[in-house]
């Protein structure tokens, strides 16, 4: 204690330069994560768009049977989005239904989290990771307006998804995002 | 003066590593408005070229629409530019008019100076 009186001067200015260094490394790290997870976002949000972006190219290819529905609920979320294909033997119906998963909060409001399961025939074959906000897939004509799936001409597919393991609430950004419009040959 | 310089130095470090994790912050944050802009292009090229005929397609030269890329609860703005101008074979553009058109839409945000995305199509007569 003595020592610390006798050198007052020099201990107020460590204690400001340690507590300078400790804030800028916090704030580092913080923004290393951030930049880590929102990659690893990213990364996850454009697989599962390019997978989408194919496959909805291929609405209608090799059979006569188009788009089955496109059912959204209340918050606009597509919750089944069915079409058939066919993979040179069979045809095939293929499925996207969104499953909720958990809820987080983001800045105060509590946001419903959602997984994609992609089904063929009824069976599981795969899916996306259970960190969706929003999965969007509407039938338009081609002026760009939402339709009937009968009467759709292109297709357009929106994804918002959430920063996985962080609470995205401590980030910037917490969110990543991805968008495209198809014209199928076969509509 | 030692401690002058430990502090000077420290601060200097300090504003140093925040303009990094900025730039880092801004260029996430443009790179999702990219994706955006990307997305609302592709849409607004897919309605030029599905709904207007060959011949028509100058009708849309300079025009420049507002579209939203939209959730619940979430909507931004952008701006889409299209452009429309005949090319040679070689995909030069051209004076006088040919086969090809060329469809170049551009997207905007009122935070970006310069336009986010461009895409560019041909287009046989």
């Amino acid at each position: 204690m003595q020592f610390i009186l006798d050198n007052i001067s020099a201990t107020l200015i460590f204690s400001a330069v340690a507590m300078a260094v400790v804030v800028t490394q916090f704030n580092s790290s913080q923004s290393t994560i951030e930049s880590t997870v929102s990659y690893m976002s990213k990364k996850q949000t454009l697989e599962l768009g390019a997978t989408l972006e194919l496959e909805l190219k291929l609405i209608g290819q090799g059979t006569t049977n188009k788009i089955d529905e496109a059912v959204q609920n209340a918050d606009g979320q597509t919750t089944s989005f069915i079409f058939w294909r066919n993979n040179g033997i069979e045809d095939i119906k293929v499925e996207y239904r969104l499953i909720p998963t958990d809820s987080i909060f983001i800045n105060g409001v509590e946001v419903q989290r959602y997984r994609m399961d992609r089904f063929e025939n009824d069976v599981y074959r795969g899916g996306s990771a259970p960190t969706l906000r929003d999965f969007v897939i509407e039938p338009l004509d081609a002026f760009g307006n939402v339709v009937a799936p009968a009467a759709a001409v292109l297709v357009r597919a929106k994804i918002r998804d959430t920063y996985p393991l962080v609470d995205p609430d401590d980030m910037h950004i917490g969110h990543s995002f991805w968008g495209m419009t198809v014209r199928p040959e076969n509509l | 003066m030692l401690a002058f310089l430990a502090m000077t130095i420290v601060m200097m470090i300090t504003l140093s590593q925040r303009r990094t994790d900025i730039r880092s912050h801004e260029s996430l944050v443009e790179n999702e408005f990219e994706i955006m802009a990307n997305a609302l292009a592709i849409e607004q090229m897919e309605i030029v070229i599905g709904s207007t005929a060959w011949e028509d397609l100058e009708n849309w030269d300079d025009s420049v629409s507002t579209k939203n890329f939209t959730f619940t609860g979430f909507q931004e703005s952008f701006q889409i530019g299209v452009s429309i101008q005949f090319v040679d074979g070689f995909g030069n553009p051209s004076i006088v008019p040919t086969t090809i058109k060329e469809v170049a839409i551009s997207a905007m945000n009122d935070r970006y100076v310069l336009p986010l995305v461009t895409h560019a199509r041909l287009v046989s007569e």
